[in-house]
């Protein structure tokens, strides 16, 4: 499957939906119930429905439970805890926190053994607080309901264990946590038992509201008798007690509103309620605070910005959600559209806002819950905080991160003065798209980060919706829907909070030591707070709300900056020592390694050659490969031994004087570097001549001799000597008497007049048989021709090819046996490789027929006829080779042609 | 020390030296007078010099403007003249001391395809493919002779400088007496015209008995100087691109060099017209010019790169 963009599951869902991301109606319920049954097996989707839910008002969620999401969610629990993803449990826990259940509910399935089991798990701190104190909250109810006690008798057990542990060590970390909790949520949590416990009271609505406030009490008496009793819970009971009053006084107003309360509306009316509540508890306890003028001053300015601006702080509100959801949590994300959608008939320009806004909300609201943990035990908790919670702040607030505590306050105004304005519009677009480049990039490490701040999230927006409705009811009409003034008014104030979260967590990152410095530190961020907080909701309300609500905030900035402690360390940066950052390795000459290397390199260097040479071939437009070597060493050639010249060389120039002369004058001309030899000569000095015409050289004088040799043939050509020259070359003749042959062979200067006399006793003295002999006898010297004879063989060839046809012609004796015979030997013979056979008795026979056509016929040209005449031989041989050893037509030429 | 050129010394040759100076075929090659230096062009327009006593390339002239084809050298030390392949086909004397121009014969109106210097005088003929015979003189830009032929002419003087052959149409030689050119040729020798080559060059033996004519195929031919009559016929090497491939007398007229297209160098007995070897020297290309060495034992030969050789038989 591919990634979810939970986005893009939030616009699918947000028909569903209302502006702030809850359930839209009972009758999304269902449909909602099946969705999520049937898609919510991926991470993403869980988170963002468990999100969902938790925006949703109690009254659905009660509904979505009873619909079959009470199981769902057992699922969801249980594969979160298989998977070890504390963060889901952490969320769930705090969805379960704010579900409303009865006894028959938590009998429904094994999520209470599950809470039970998981508030036993120390490793845990934030998994194990919240649900040790969600396992209180069901205890609580199942003990009010007797009935259901005895079934439950097995739960209440583990519960009563889990609470008497919890009792006896007041310094464990888990009641530490809770208490922090508690505190940091003070206003969220209360608010939660409330709601829950409103939520009962409905149930119970059978039985008298003052009934429902006395549960209330008793819960709370409960749960702090059970605790160690502190400061702390005397001001928490103090704050209750104020809260009790104020829903008094929100309830009489609704009433005296007169409006039928739905379950919807008395759910909004009490959260609203509640976040008066909170107000009111932080008002007491800036009242108890030292330095709480300046922050109410802070906080009235800021009252007064927001009510001029009453919208710009309501994108702010909205601005922090989308952040949110964007980078971390999904949860934000339908916040966002939501709340788009709500101010879409205001503005556009919202939606930027929105980003920067969510961003720096989220930061407040995870800040938000750690602090007042802290605050609560500030040294034990510490370790117990989540350390997840820290590096996820980093991430979303790049920009907030800067923000440091001192300048904080001013910062944060002028955010605040930016947001609200035009100009706020320049901050926050840069912002939104990194963010979102972030999601893309590291889409789980937001997820992870997401997870870990939801718990706080959750907490927070309760509180933040609850606050919404009173706020708005306080200043609008408090009997008015929920849907229109909450929405809103919830994101205002969450943008708020999310602010002062982020600069805390800031502060917190930039000084550890904040912690001893709390009380400084928790006034000015009280101050922070106020002023974020008026800006976003309207503190115009009650003057003793924001009193109380200053204490609230002393704890919840205490707890925070221990958050940050823990942070601090992990972000430190630390640089390698000198010797870690040098390593040294030794390698070891490999003596193959080199020869391959020097190999490769030969082989290159082969390819460079092979490719020169034929580089040199083409550019010497050679018709071959140039192989040529020197043979034999130089030396100083010998001189020939030869006679005189017949006439001394120039002997009669004067033109080598006139230059002689000429080269002592003028300086030779020397190139010591080829490149420099110029392309041309120098031209040569203008003389001055005079014309002359040339003589005219006749071509013929007729008082000139002339000797016509056209009747005399060309010789033919000859072969090699017919002997081994070098052994005997005068013996040759002598030492053949036996050849018939030889006495034709001409002496070498044989001339025109001699042939015919050869002629006559050639043909005539050659018997057949002798014949026949000789060509036996010939084979003999054939055998050992020397070396250098073997050129010859093509000329033999030739003078023996030129032979077979003319021979049997000329010999009319009727020597049929010798025609007959003749050819073919001969023909072996030339072909065979006996090129002086071949050769010389191709000559002794050619120059029979030679000699005798010369006799007979004399005219011009004859030797040409000559060979002519043997055309009716057949024309094996072609007779321009015969005649000329040579044939232009050679290719074409249908005749034979030896060479 | 002095040798003795025989058969089996002609055999022994070998490559002694391998010279790459060029990056095109050397079209023309000539020995000093006195053997000790070797001239060679290209058709790279290199004009490459050699020492031949002690096998080392002296010195390089480019001559990159007017091309460079039959370079000769004069009887002076230092100059040479060439026939050019670029701009016009004006004769050029070059002076290759202070490598300059000395002086231009201009007048061929086409290529330049025969060129030979007297060796005894200043004077040098030229043939050229416009049909005509120009006689010259070192010392003056202007033609001394003009002779117009039916066909391509070829040219030579006979070892005394007393005389000049000029082969006509491939098919008659006319011996001029250089003292009465003007009144025509004392003899002509009237011969089978060659029908399936032209006569690319003419050369008198050493000892002026013979006149060798070498052609643009694979047939040279010899006659007799003071009768013309058909002495031999020399083939067996190749010539299938009808180049005018060189072939030479040796110093003492005994044996006949030719190259060859397929890298070879030929040799025949000129007295009998017998093959007498065949070197090879693994010459890439068609060897087209090869000369023996006119006072020394040594012999070149040249493609598009240039070989010395030596004979590996000592003296006998």
């Amino acid at each position: 499957m591919p990634r979810i963009d939970p986005l893009q599951l939030l616009k699918c869902l947000s028909v569903l939906l209302t502006p702030s991301g809850g359930i839209l109606s009972k009758e999304e319920v269902p449909r909602l119930v099946n969705l999520m049954t049937k898609f919510s097996k991926k991470l993403v989707s869980k988170c963002v429905y468990v999100l969902i839910l938790k925006v949703t008002e109690s009254e659905l969620v009660d509904l979505f439970m009873a619909e079959g999401g009470w199981n769902l969610v057992q699922t969801w629990l249980q594969d979160a805890m298989h998977v070890s993803n504390w963060d889901l449990v952490n969320e769930i826990l705090s969805l379960l926190l704010i579900t409303p259940v009865d006894v028959e509910r938590l009998k429904l399935n094994t999520i209470p053994k599950l809470v039970k089991n998981l508030s036993r798990r120390d490793e845990l701190p934030g998994v194990q607080t919240l649900s040790s104190q969600l396992v209180q909250h069901w205890l609580v109810i199942v003990k009010s309901n007797p009935n259901t006690k005895t079934e439950n008798a097995a739960e209440k057990n583990v519960t009563e264990v889990t609470e008497e542990v919890d009792s006896e060590s007041n310094d464990s970390k888990a009641n530490a946590k809770i208490e922090a909790t508690e505190k940091e949520n003070e206003v969220p949590e209360e608010t939660l038992k409330e709601k829950e416990k409103d939520e009962r009271d409905k149930d119970r609505k059978s039985s008298s509201s003052s009934r429902s406030r006395d549960k209330k009490k008793s819960s709370s008496s409960s749960s702090s008798s059970s605790r160690s009793s502190s400061s702390r819970d005397k001001s928490r009971d103090k704050d209750r007690k104020d809260r009790d009053k104020d829903r008094d006084r929100d309830k009489d107003r609704h009433r005296s509103n007169g409006s039928s309360k739905n379950s919807s509306s008395s759910s909004s009316s009490r959260s609203s309620s509640s976040s008066k509540d909170r107000r009111s508890s932080k008002d007491k306890e800036r009242d108890k605070g030292d330095t709480k003028d300046k922050s109410k001053q802070a906080e009235k300015d800021k009252d007064t910005l927001a009510r001029l601006k009453p919208q710009s702080i309501d994108k702010l509100g909205k601005i922090p959600k989308k952040p949110n959801d964007k980078k971390e949590e999904v949860r934000k994300k339908p916040t966002m559209s939501i709340e788009v959608r709500k101010n879409k008939g205001e503005e556009r320009p919202k939606t930027v806002k929105i980003f920067n806004s969510k961003l720096r909300s989220t930061g407040l609201e995870e800040e938000v819950k750690p602090p007042p943990s802290r605050a609560a035990v500030i040294k034990k908790p510490l370790p117990v905080t989540p350390p997840p919670k820290r590096p996820s702040p980093p991430r979303d607030t790049p920009t907030s991160s800067p923000q440091l505590p001192p300048e904080k306050k001013l910062k944060i105004d002028a955010i605040l003065d930016k947001m609200e304005r035009p100009g706020a519009i320049k901050l926050i677009p840069p912002k939104p798209k990194p963010t979102i480049l972030q999601e893309s990039d590291i889409f789980m490490d937001a997820l992870t980060a997401a997870t870990t701040k939801k718990e706080p999230k959750k907490r927070k927006r309760r509180p933040s919706v609850s606050k919404d409705t009173p706020s708005s009811p306080s200043t609008t009409s408090p009997g008015e829907t929920k849907d229109t003034p909450t929405s809103p008014l919830g994101i205002k104030s969450i943008a708020p909070i999310n602010f002062y979260q982020d600069t805390l967590g800031a502060d917190t990152n930039g000084t550890e030591s904040e912690e001893n410095k709390e009380s400084d530190e928790n006034a000015e961020e009280n101050k922070n707070e106020e002023e974020a907080a008026p800006g976003t909701p309207p503190p115009e309300d009650d003057g003793p709300v924001e009193a109380k609500r200053g204490r609230v905030n002393e704890d919840g900035l205490k707890g925070v900056l221990c958050y940050t402690k823990k942070k601090g360390p992990k972000r430190s940066i630390k640089w390698k020592t000198d010797d870690d950052l040098v390593e040294v390795r030794y390698f070891e000459l490999d003596e193959t390694e080199r020869v391959n290397v020097t190999k490769t390199f030969m082989d290159m260097a082969k390819m460079d050659m092979c490719e020169e040479r034929e580089a040199v071939i083409l550019s010497r437009k050679l018709p071959n490969e140039d192989i040529m070597g020197q043979q034999t060493i130089w030396r100083l050639p010998y001189l020939i031994e030869q006679a005189d010249s017949l006439a001394p060389a120039g002997a009669k120039s004067l033109e080598k004087d006139i230059q002689f002369a000429r080269e002592k004058n003028v300086l030779p001309a020397l190139y010591f570097d080829k490149r420099r030899i110029p392309d041309s000569p120098f031209e040569p000095d203008p003389e001055n001549h005079q014309m002359k015409d040339p003589v005219i050289i006749p071509l013929d004088d007729p008082d000139g001799q002339e000797n016509d040799l056209r009747n005399t043939p060309w010789p033919e050509p000859k072969g090699s000597p017919p002997h081994v020259e070098p052994v005997m070359p005068p013996n040759m003749f002598p030492n053949m008497p036996f050849n018939p042959n030889f006495p034709q062979i001409p002496p070498p200067a044989f001339q025109s007049g001699m042939p015919p006399r050869f002629n006559g006793p050639g043909p005539n003295f050659i018997p057949p048989n002798m014949l026949h002999n000789g060509n036996m006898m010939g084979v003999p010297p054939n055998l050992g021709p020397p070396p250098d004879m073997m050129f010859g063989g093509p000329n033999g060839g030739d003078g023996f090819n030129n032979d077979a046809p003319n021979f049997p012609p000329h010999l009319p004796f009727g020597n049929p046996g010798m025609g007959n015979m003749f050819p073919p030997n001969n023909f072996n013979m030339g072909r065979g490789g006996g090129p002086n056979r071949g050769g010389f008795r191709g000559r002794g026979n050619n120059n029979g027929p030679w000699v005798r056509l010369n006799g007979p016929g004399a005219g011009p040209g004859n030797w040409n006829r000559g060979g002519g005449a043997g055309g009716h031989r057949g024309g094996r041989l072609c007779k321009n080779v015969k005649n000329h050893g040579y044939c232009r037509n050679r290719d074409n030429c249908p005749f034979i042609h030896p060479n | 020390m002095k040798m003795k050129l025989v058969d089996q010394v002609v055999r022994s040759f070998r490559v002694a030296k391998v010279f790459r100076e060029n990056t095109d075929k050397i079209n023309s090659i000539d020995f000093s007078p006195n053997g000790e230096t070797l001239i060679s062009c290209s058709e790279d327009d290199q004009i490459v010099i050699y020492d031949c006593e002690k096998g080392t390339q002296v010195r390089t002239v480019n001559s990159k403007k007017y091309g460079v084809d039959l370079i000769h050298f004069t009887h002076a030390k230092n100059t040479a003249v060439h026939s050019s392949t670029k701009v016009d086909d004006t004769i050029r004397y070059l002076s290759l001391h202070d490598n300059k121009y000395i002086r231009y014969f201009p007048g061929h109106t086409k290529k330049v395809v025969s060129l030979c210097l007297s060796p005894v005088e200043d004077t040098f003929l030229s043939g050229s493919l416009d049909k005509t015979l120009r006689l010259w003189d070192l010392r003056s830009p202007n033609c001394q002779g003009l002779m117009h032929l039916s066909g391509r002419p070829v040219a030579a003087y006979d070892p005394e400088g007393l005389i000049f052959a000029a082969g006509v149409n491939s098919e008659s030689i006319k011996l001029y007496d250089l003292r009465s050119f003007d009144k025509g040729p004392f003899v002509t020798f009237k011969l089978t015209q060659e029908k399936e080559a032209d006569w690319t060059g003419l050369k008198f033996s050493r000892d002026g008995k013979t006149i060798l004519i070498s052609t643009n195929g694979s047939i040279i031919r010899l006659i007799d100087a003071f009768h013309g009559t058909p002495l031999q016929t020399f083939t067996g090497h190749l010539n299938n691109k009808g180049i005018p491939i060189e072939a030479s007398f040796s110093p003492d007229s005994q044996f006949i060099f030719s190259g060859s297209t397929d890298g070879r160098v030929h040799v025949w007995n000129a007295d009998t017209g017998y093959k007498v070897c065949v070197l090879n020297a693994d010459h890439p290309g068609p060897v087209q010019c090869v000369q023996f060495n006119p006072k020394y034992m040594m012999l070149a030969s040249a493609c598009t790169n240039m070989a010395f050789w030596l004979p590996t038989i000592e003296d006998t």
